[in-house]
């Protein structure tokens, strides 16, 4: 298949037959479209596609859940930047960007003169600075790292390992289909544990798999505080009324370094 | 906009919110990327909803920060890994998005890093949404056959690109 300029003249163009279906049409085009509709299947076909993929999709969202998520990342995210900016830098915009530039320099000759640094196991830096979060399955009694899409199966023993290119706090919690909140680490009675940072460290502690099956979502959040359990469940619970809607995130509303890795469980 | 006629976010939500995650769904290929993308592109809206005057229509100027924030992640996405790109969609497809569409929308994201940021703008527009080229003269502050004469150069140097990547 080829890339081609060409489309058909017989039909309106679908961003129109689009914003028809969403009413954000003039009343010129809509006429003319409301028209073409009558005499078209093939077009009305695609208005109706349209019509009921509204309703799967208000069927499968909880509309309260994210505007309130939505209404308070952009309000968090704004009071933490105008505060910060205005302690900073004050309101002038050339200031801003003046100090922005000698920040920068700054910055530049730091990492210049750190080029080539001492050998010190506490400030060991990984390239790249994004975490990762992988697991190692017992098989026949040996780890093996799963492969990414590895269909689990329940019982089966696993262990999560983090590459992260600082310390920090680590947590790790999973959400599955049915909405239940699973945190896998710290462990129930354990202390919260700094992560002292490297890559592939396994994580203490293995869980075994539990008959649940479907998708979970298993979040790993790298954090300069520890969270409590209590809290951490009550944050996923709280964000959204639905937990099941974190199935499909990639990130928990939390002011942290994460990222997540879904868990698929099938019976054997 | 008057503060009357302001759009509210529950009214983006409620007449746009699914026409944003098919688009994203259809631009970056996955259901998981496509919810992200979705809340990223909420919260955007609701920052600038009290700077939004109307020039433009709700659904255009939401479809704009999509349009945004899908390249953002699919040159992210370049940077890390080509294999990404090339990711078959796996999951259910909405009935209104056809698999020639999907397969069109696939080639485009997998040669768009190879141009430059309006480019891809006019690019997803015309292949993804199907917009018209005066709508997208409009948009971008060109003329038609500017604009006809970009997507044209687009074509070719796609093809060419996916032809020898077919090849190998």
């Amino acid at each position: 298949m080829r890339l081609s300029l060409d489309i058909s003249p017989e039909h309106p163009a679908e961003h129109d037959l689009t914003r028809f279906h969403a009413g954000d049409l003039e009343k010129e085009k809509r006429d003319a479209i409301q028209a073409h509709l009558s005499t078209c299947d093939h077009c009305a076909e695609f208005i109706r596609h349209l019509d009921s993929f509204r309703q799967e999709f208000a069927s499968s969202h909880y509309r309260q859940g994210f505007l309130a998520l939505v209404r308070k990342e952009a309000q968090g995210d704004f009071q933490e930047a105008k505060s910060w900016w205005q302690k900073v830098f004050g309101p002038s915009r050339r200031v801003f960007l003046a100090s922005s530039v000698a920040t920068l320099l700054i910055l530049a000759v730091v990492v210049f003169m750190n080029r080539n640094p001492k050998d010190n196991s506490s400030s060991i830096r990984m390239k790249g600075s994004e975490i990762s979060l992988s697991y190692l399955v017992m098989e026949n009694s040996r780890p093996v790292l799963a492969k990414p899409n590895r269909i689990l199966h329940p019982r089966d023993r696993i262990q999560f390992r983090l590459s992260a290119p600082r310390g920090g706090y680590v947590h790790i919690v999973g959400v599955d289909e049915a909405g239940a909140v699973t945190v896998y680490f710290p462990l129930p009675g354990m202390e919260p544990e700094i992560y002292p940072g490297g890559s592939g460290r396994p994580v203490p502690g293995s869980v075994i798999l539990d008959d649940t099956l479907g998708k979970e979502r298993v979040f790993v959040l790298l954090c300069e505080k520890p969270i409590g359990r209590t809290q951490l469940e009550h944050k996923i619970l709280g964000a959204a009324k639905d937990p099941r809607t974190w199935i499909s995130r990639k990130s928990l509303p939390m002011n942290c370094k994460q990222t997540s890795i879904v868990l698929q469980k099938e019976l054997p | 906009m008057t503060k009357e006629n302001q759009i509210s976010l529950e009214e983006l939500y409620d007449r746009f919110s699914h026409l944003v995650y098919r688009r994203c769904l259809v631009l970056l290929g996955n259901q998981a990327d496509a919810e992200d993308a979705l809340q990223e592109v909420f919260v955007k809206a609701c920052r600038a909803l009290e700077s939004f005057k109307g020039e433009s229509s709700p659904m255009t100027w939401l479809y704009r920060i999509s349009t945004n924030h899908c390249l953002n992640i699919i040159r992210s996405n370049k940077r890390r890994s080509i294999r990404h790109q090339r990711q078959a969609f796996s999951g259910d497809l909405p009935r209104s998005v056809s698999s020639e569409k999907m397969e069109i929308a696939t080639m485009v994201r997998e040669v768009l890093p190879k141009f430059d940021e309006k480019t891809q703008r006019m690019a997803v527009c015309y292949f993804v949404d199907g917009m018209g080229q005066e709508e997208i003269a409009a948009q971008e502050g060109l003329s038609v056959p500017t604009v006809r004469k970009r997507l044209k150069l687009f074509v070719q140097k796609a093809n060419k690109v996916l032809e020898g990547r077919s090849k190998k």
